[in-house]
Formats: C-alpha cells, structure tokens, sequence
C-alpha cells in the first residue's frame, strides 16, 4: 500500500508501448495507408494522431489483453472522422492510362493493384474501412462490425456497396469474371 | 470471394509501404504538444471559474471590515503604522482554494487574484506595461491582498519618480476615501515563523492592504528579500476609470 507501484508501471506502459509500435507499425501505416487512399502525408499524421492518444491510455488499453484490435479500431475511427471532417473530399479522377491495366505481365499486375488500390480511395471512409478491415486485417464480418461498432448486416451492405462501387469504377478490365454481369472481359 | 476480391487483397497487401523511421519521436513529440496544451487548457478553465468566484470574495472582503478579516491583526487595519513587519497573519481570510493559479507571484508573495484582475505585472510580462506613465485623472483606490510565504520577508517599494501618482495604503477599508498623502511609500510584509501550522489559505500569512493610484497611469514599484540581491519590478496600473479592483 505504501510503495507506489504507479511509476513502475509507467517505465513498463513506455516501454511496452515503445515494443508495440515497433513491432506493428508497419502493419498500423499501411492501413493507415490504405484508409487515407495512399496519402503518405495524411497516412503519418493519422497514425501519429492515433498512436499518441493510445500512449496517453496505454496501460488501460493493455489492460484489455493484445493492444492492436483497439489501437485498428482507433485508427479507423479517426480515419472516418478525418473524412467527415473534411467533407469537400477530392475525386481523383483516374487517369485514362490507369483504366486499361495490361494483362498477365508484371507492369499489367502492378498497374491493376494501382487501379485499384485507387479506386477504393474514391470510396467514402465507411466503405473504404469495411474493405480494409475485410482484405486488408482479414478480418471477418462480425470481427469487422464489432471493430466498426455497427452491425454484420451493415457491414454487409457496405461492403456490397463498396465493391459495386469499385467494379464500376475499375470497369470491367480488372474484373475477368465480370462477364457475368454481361460485359466481355478484355482478354 | 470473388476475383475483384481476391485482387483487392492482394493489391492492399501489396501496398505496404514502410513507416516513417521517427514515428515513435513524433509520437512523443505530439504527446508533449497535447499535454501543454490540455495544461493551457485547464489553466483557462480554472482561471474562468476564479473570474467568477472571485467577484463575491473580494466583494465580501471589501464589505467585510478589516478586524473581519483580520481579527487579531491590528498591524493592517487602516489606521495601523506604516509598516507591519513582524505581523502575522496565518488564517485571516479564506480565499479560494485555486487563488495561486489567479494570483501573481514575485519572490515569495503572491498578489492575490492580480492574473485576474490585473493591477500589478512583472515587469517585462507580455501583457503589462513596459514603462512608467504618470496618469492625469484623478486618484483611484484599490484593496490588494498579498500573501507572504511562511519564514519569507519582502518589501514593497514605490518607485521614487512615482510617488507622485502611486502609494500603498497599510491596510483598507471599504468606504474610507483615501488620497495620495495617505498612502505610503514602502511596505514591509512578513511570513508567519516556519513551523505555524497553515492556514486556510496555506503556509502564508495574509495582508489585506490597497493603494492609491492616480487613474490612467503605470506605477513602478519594487519587491526585495534579505536573500535577493536584485529586487522585483512590478508595475500597478490602473488605465481608466473604474480600474479598481
């Protein structure tokens, strides 16, 4: 009772905090990435935005067990909020050259991820979540909702909504399959 | 999972670029930011709420006579000597329990609630005066409460050149009329002895004390200990009518 184990604990939450970001902070840019529609600038300063309210509350944070679902679920979260913040949000219209990815060589593979990875940043932040939490954190429907804090059924319908957005964007050139929606893949 | 799907995937794991390599500077770097910030922040609030409480308790320290206020203290009633060294007043008055943060320090005193209502500044602070002005309206006065760490000694003193337009007055009382050849021009407060218990304002001793300024003028005046060798200069002011506190 008499000693003051807070300062212990305090060297110990830095020091844990200091373990975490260098074991997942790649992991952590990378959505931050993928969630800012691959602005580096915005990706950094979310993630930091992000990692520095999680020290402020890091040893309640690690109360709960592995740190890394709350701190995704912060992320996404500002990330959605920095969209809705900034309500006037750029199209980037695709590039002419960018709609018609090669096939079967590297430059047509790196070109189609490119069309893509583009196209889910012209979807809107709630979309854009469902999708990397899905593809990205591989994370189920109900992991997904829970982490959104919405329902599997909403996840659903965006999700749904995401990737109907996307076919159309990319067009049929990046969806082989999409012949059965009636449209001739380029072959 | 369909091949748009199996492409996002694989196009978002793709993607990984490397973080930046001072994200954990940064991240200190803003955390640092963020507390300054939040201290600002609850400095402000506190300094609202003292903007508030403080009204009714110099209010009812002016109605108050000063043997209210100072029950055993005849050394800084207005009809004291003009100098109340060796005074001690551990538990004259209860001000607020935040009163430091509105106050305004200089050696080991405190100017109670003078960040608030500003009638005195550290010389050299952003939002005092920079130099003298002797005033040309009529004389003003107002009551000044300054506490004295316990053990500490200082003595105020009024600039020569403006003993024209400033003195303190040992001591206040609401109602008096006071003039300039009231006042004086040099205070000695002392701290109750190191080991009395504190009182409810802390380890200092209380002087209810005001002085007389002549309206629209900066007056210099000085706070020196025993222990310093370069006194405190401070500036009263009072800008227009109506300045008192």
């Amino acid at each position: 009772m008499g000693d003051r184990p807070d300062v212990v604990d305090s060297e110990e939450a830095i020091a844990s905090f200091e373990d975490f970001v260098d074991g997942s902070s790649a992991r952590l840019f990378t959505m931050a990435l993928l969630l800012t529609g691959r602005q580096r600038p915005d990706a950094e300063d979310l993630l930091q935005g992000v990692l520095e309210r999680a020290y402020s509350r890091w040893r309640r944070i690690c109360r709960n067990g592995d740190p890394e679902p709350y701190v995704r679920q912060m992320l996404v979260h500002a990330s959605v909020d920095r969209w809705r913040r900034r309500r006037r949000h750029r199209e980037e219209p695709l590039a002419a050259t960018a709609a018609s990815p090669a096939t079967g060589d590297q430059a047509g593979e790196i070109a189609d991820r490119d069309l893509l990875l583009r196209a889910l940043a012209m979807l809107p932040a709630g979309q854009r979540a469902v999708l990397v939490l899905r593809y990205f954190c591989d994370l189920s429907e109900a992991q997904t909702a829970a982490t959104l804090g919405c329902s599997v059924g909403s996840v659903k319908k965006q999700a749904s909504r995401a990737l109907a957005s996307m076919r159309a964007i990319v067009g049929p050139a990046v969806e082989p399959e999409s012949s059965t929606s009636g449209n001739e893949a380029v072959s | 999972m369909s091949d748009l799907e199996r492409r996002l995937h694989a196009a978002m794991l793709a993607a990984a670029e490397r973080p930046p390599a001072n994200l954990l500077q940064e991240v200190r770097r803003r955390h640092r930011r963020h507390v300054r910030r939040v201290s600002a922040a609850c400095a402000a609030v506190v300094a609202a709420a003292l903007a508030i409480a403080v009204p009714p308790v110099t209010h009812a320290l002016r109605t108050a006579p000063p043997p209210q206020i100072h029950p055993a203290g005849p050394a800084i009633t207005p009809t004291a000597p003009a100098n109340p060294a060796g005074s001690c007043q551990p538990d004259a008055g209860a001000l607020t329990a935040t009163w430091r943060d509105g106050s305004l320090q200089a050696g080991p005193i405190w100017f109670a609630y003078a960040r608030i209502q500003g009638y005195v500044h550290l010389s050299g602070a952003p939002d005092g005066p920079r130099s003298a002005h002797r005033g040309t309206g009529q004389v003003a006065t107002g009551v000044m409460i300054v506490e004295v760490g316990y053990g500490s000694r200082a003595v105020l003193t009024v600039a020569p050149g403006a003993r024209t337009y400033f003195r303190f007055l040992n001591g206040f009382a609401k109602g008096s009329s006071y003039s300039l050849a009231d006042g004086v021009d040099s205070l000695t407060l002392a701290g109750c002895p190191p080991g009395t218990p504190p009182g409810d304002n802390g380890r200092v001793s209380d002087y209810y004390l005001g002085f007389v300024i002549r309206i629209g003028s900066d007056a210099p005046a000085e706070v020196s200990t025993p222990a310093s060798t370069r006194p405190i200069q401070v500036f009263f002011t009072c800008l227009r009518p109506g300045c008192e506190t």
